[in-house]
């Protein structure tokens, strides 16, 4: 990297990426800070960025405080002097906050709400459909899930849509891949309605006429992935698979991923904008987050082209290809895309949700 | 007294180097890496390796509690694997929450306490009695949570008298701080009256039986004296044992309290350390909760030099 002026910054890659800019400023992104506060490692207790607004002191878990800063590139902006983060843990008393005036905004409601909170007209709710999805991770290094048909039998015998409102309410739309419809690099590929026949077809075929039994793995951590749980167990249990559910806290949840002590866990990803996102280090042979075990040799050239490549024609089909063969061999079972859900005061303008649960304040201010 | 304070400083040392052992040993052992809990989702192999061995992970559990150790008889209890906090600032931080509430909450408890348990001693059996015990029995059998979300629906939403949640400095606004503070101190405050009731008025009871009551009526003493001198001043040494042990709790933290009302004090920051394996920031808050035990404990026992003179040290 080469700083050509003041304002320029030139970045010489070994490969093409056409992901580059959403790696550099999207929801995983990075910051461009000063030398001195990596150095010293201050910059984990007093960030120094270049944004709208600029730290001002934090109490971990409980808040943050941020003013505007005076010297943000875009000038006039922001319009509002500062903002507070403050952590809420409980749902009921977020919503009551809001709801008082206590805080102006909020980025979690209880999802079982939002319908009726959006039609009360006292606040104004915005959902983003946007790049988390959530799906069931099956462990091919164990059997019967080492047989493609055992897998692709789960993936019949699910109904999404119950899945995704028991999880979720409204909030989140079922789907068979990971990619929303919403998004560019959406691929219409509905290989597996639900059928209960052809389900109990292929477990005969696999060896499992009377089905087996297993676990799901849900974390408290995420709540709704419990829900999910219950509801997925009595799905499966209409073709014989007999499913125990053992829920974990997120650091026990961890380990056991991370050790493959699992049969099948539930879990999501989210933040995810470039396609790249949504496969590579989740499907690739051996990367570190490929808890599956999936491995399969056609599909990691895929991937790998579709990081380089940089028309993004050439690049759609490449993914298209990629979301086939990884939805059909179903080393996950993709269950629903949830939305991102904000809510805030009416007298707060110029903000909007956006899809990567990024949270833009510059355009903001307050008509009271 | 100074040899007593002597052996007690021994011994609280003691059992706070057993209590941090103990701590270190259990959160150490159970399942649950603090490294692949902090990188997240960017992390791969090597650096998952490269991070535990910077981290000294791959030592010996030993080794790394005695290093811990070292570094903390030296005032220095490290820094939050997950913010770079030094853990003894981030212990402070929470210290004037902790402190109001517990404190409000007790005052709460004890001026309802008191009165309702000596009350319904002296008066056994009759209506007040009976309205202690059974407001005693509501309040230790309702769930702490579903009270002060009771609470905050009535006062905040509904009557808009009060705020919700969260928690002001009573040296930025001092308004500010008692508002927020009402429902979170009530809550407990209420709570631990319903406890301290029912052991006020057992102690009571059982002084009121005793013999030299018996005989001190029998020797014609008003009432008010025999009350007074007699029962209370010698069932004060249960009663400062129970309010001590309260105390001493409530400085602990009240997670769930902590929780509804968006409180920053000592439970959450253990609950989220436990929770995210943070082993330094685990230790330290467990120190704290000792020592506030160990000192609450001492001012009890001192106290007992001023009520009971058969007590010295």
């Amino acid at each position: 990297m080469e700083a050509i002026d003041d304002m320029t910054v030139a970045i010489a890659l070994t490969e093409a990426s056409p992901n580059l800019l959403g790696r550099i400023g999207a929801y995983k992104g990075m910051a461009i800070v000063p030398k001195e506060i990596v150095e010293d490692g201050t910059v984990d207790t007093f960030p120094v960025g270049t944004g709208p607004f600029k730290f001002v002191e934090f109490t971990p878990g409980d808040h943050v405080t941020l003013e505007a800063n005076s010297d943000y590139w875009e000038e006039g902006k922001p319009y509002i002097d500062g903002v507070t983060f403050q952590i809420i843990p409980d749902e009921t008393v977020l919503l009551t906050n809001l709801m008082t005036g206590e805080v102006d905004w909020v980025d979690s409601l209880p999802p079982q709400r939002v319908t009726e909170l959006a039609t009360s007209g006292e606040i104004i709710v915005q959902k983003k459909s946007g790049g988390d999805y959530w799906y069931i991770g099956l462990n091919l290094n164990r059997e019967p899930f080492n047989d493609v048909r055992v897998r692709q039998a789960i993936a019949y015998a699910i109904n999404r849509s119950d899945v995704a409102a028991a999880s979720k309410w409204d909030t989140a739309t079922p789907n068979q891949g990971p990619i929303s419809p919403d998004s560019f690099w959406y691929y219409d590929y509905q290989s597996f309605d639900q059928d209960l026949e052809k389900a109990k077809e292929l477990l005969a075929e696999a060896g499992y006429p009377n089905g087996f039994d297993t676990e799901f793995m849900p974390t408290t951590f995420y709540e709704e992935t419990v829900r999910s749980a219950q509801v997925l167990q009595a799905q499966l249990a209409q073709v014989g698979i007999n499913a125990d559910i053992r829920t974990l806290e997120w650091g026990t949840w961890l380990e056991e991923e991370g050790a493959g002590n699992f049969d099948m866990y539930i879990c999501g990803w989210v933040g995810n904008l470039d396609p790249d996102d949504y496969f590579y280090a989740q499907h690739h042979t051996d990367l570190f987050f490929n808890f599956t075990g999936y491995s399969n040799p056609d599909a990691d050239v895929l991937l790998d082209e579709g990081r380089t490549e940089t028309d993004e024609a050439a690049r759609k089909e490449i993914y298209d290809q990629v979301q086939e063969l990884i939805i059909d061999e179903a080393p996950y079972v993709y269950l629903y895309s949830s939305d991102v859900v904000q809510a805030w005061q009416p007298y707060v303008r110029g903000y909007s949700t956006i899809g990567t649960n990024a949270k833009r304040f510059e355009n903001t201010w307050l008509d009271r | 007294m100074a040899n007593f304070l002597l052996r007690r400083l021994f011994s609280t040392l003691l059992v706070m180097l057993g209590i941090s052992f103990i701590v270190f040993m259990i959160v150490h052992l159970v399942p649950g890496d603090p490294v692949r809990i902090m990188l997240g989702l960017q992390a791969d192999q090597a650096k998952v390796e490269e991070i535990r061995h910077l981290m000294g992970f791959d030592r010996p559990l030993m080794v790394q509690y005695f290093e811990w150790l070292k570094n903390a008889l030296q005032g220095d209890l490290g820094e939050s694997y997950i913010t770079g906090q030094r853990v003894s600032e981030a212990v402070a931080q929470r210290l004037p929450a902790t402190f109001s509430l517990a404190f409000a909450a007790l005052l709460i408890g004890v001026i309802i306490a008191v009165p309702a348990g000596v009350i319904s001693a002296l008066k056994s059996g009759s209506g007040w009695d009976y309205a202690a015990m059974i407001f005693s029995q509501i309040g230790v059998s309702i769930p702490d949570f579903w009270l002060g979300i009771m609470f905050i629906l009535v006062f905040s939403l509904y009557l808009g008298w009060l705020p919700p949640s969260g928690f002001t400095k009573p040296s930025e606004d001092f308004g500010d701080w008692l508002r927020h503070l009402i429902l979170p101190a009530t809550t407990i405050g209420l709570i631990s009256a319903s406890i301290m009731t029912r052991f006020i008025r057992s102690a009571v009871l059982e002084m009121i039986a005793k013999n030299h009551v018996r005989t001190a009526k029998a020797k014609g003493l008003p009432q008010s004296r025999v009350t007074s001198r007699h029962i209370l001043l010698n069932a004060s040494i249960p009663i400062v044992t129970i309010i001590g042990l309260q105390l001493a709790s409530l400085l602990g933290g009240v997670i769930i309290v902590e929780i509804i009302f968006a409180w920053p004090g000592l439970g959450r920051l253990a609950l989220d350390a436990v929770t995210r394996r943070d082993y330094p920031m685990v230790q330290g808050a467990v120190l704290m909760v000792a020592m506030a035990f160990a000192i609450v404990n001492l001012i009890v026992d001192l106290l007992y030099v001023y009520l009971d003179p058969r007590v010295k040290y």
